[in-house]
């Protein structure tokens, strides 16, 4: 089971939208790694999160994912960057994806 | 990414507060490592949160009442790494009124080719230009 968190700045994805944007996940984690995925939502209070010295607007998204080839973890992650700026109208510059493998993150 | 996330107990950090570091952090980084600030995000969250952050977070120093935990690209060295310390610590430091020994700081190297951001895999260390570039000059 790979685990998934979404870090989503105020007010700036609606509920329906997230609803859209779990099950694409879900989709795309089966698509692409053969697994299922638990995924966690964190809302980034007004004020707290920032890009460059200014508010931010961008969502940050971890995934993390078996020992995979290169390529295979670029697909992934165009799929998800794909979901996320068809979904919620985003720019490309907005969404902030990271693939880490779960080996990585054992210490 | 880089992703420097601040924790401090609730109420800790006065919301003034929040953009001068927010920017004083992507001085520094964009300083040491002469990466554009583009992607330079700063995060804050209270302390009593920092358990739902899973694998974004690392606790820096325990006990220790401000915190910053930075996610920053493999490659830079140990003389970047210590300078991007050292300068963010102090610079909270200042901003907060505390004494630097009332901040924590650390980094930790996460590999380019597991991110993207800005439509694409985000590049090694130094080859940042085309990335920042606009799709119509990259293409040229």
């Amino acid at each position: 089971m790979m685990i998934c968190y979404c870090l989503i700045q105020e007010g700036k994805i609606s509920q329906e939208d997230m609803r859209r944007l779990e099950i694409g996940i879900e989709n795309i984690v089966e698509k692409h790694l053969a697994s299922g995925v638990t995924l966690s939502w964190v809302v980034i209070p007004e004020g707290n999160g920032w890009k460059a010295g200014e508010p931010s607007t961008t969502s940050l998204v971890l995934l993390t994912t078996p020992d995979i080839e290169q390529d295979a973890r670029t697909d992934l992650l165009r799929a998800i960057c794909d979901l996320w700026t068809e979904v919620t109208r985003c720019s490309v510059d907005e969404i902030m994806v990271s693939t880490p493998p779960l080996s990585s993150l054992v210490a | 990414m880089p992703v420097y996330i601040c924790v401090a107990p609730s109420g800790r950090i006065p919301d003034t507060g929040k953009q001068q570091i927010s920017r004083s952090i992507t001085r520094i980084h964009c300083e040491v490592t002469k990466a554009p600030p583009t992607f330079v995000h700063t995060l804050f969250f209270d302390l009593e949160q920092v358990s739902s952050l899973g694998p974004l977070w690392k606790d820096v120093s325990p006990g220790c009442p401000y915190q910053v935990f930075g996610s920053i690209r493999s490659g830079r060295t140990d003389d970047q790494k210590e300078r991007l310390v050292s300068g963010i610590r102090g610079a909270v430091a200042e901003v907060l009124g505390v004494g630097a020994e009332h901040v924590a700081v650390t980094t930790e190297d996460v590999e380019a080719k597991w991110v993207m951001e800005g439509g694409h895999v985000i590049p090694e260390p130094g080859e940042e230009e085309a990335w920042t570039m606009p799709d119509w000059m990259r293409k040229q």
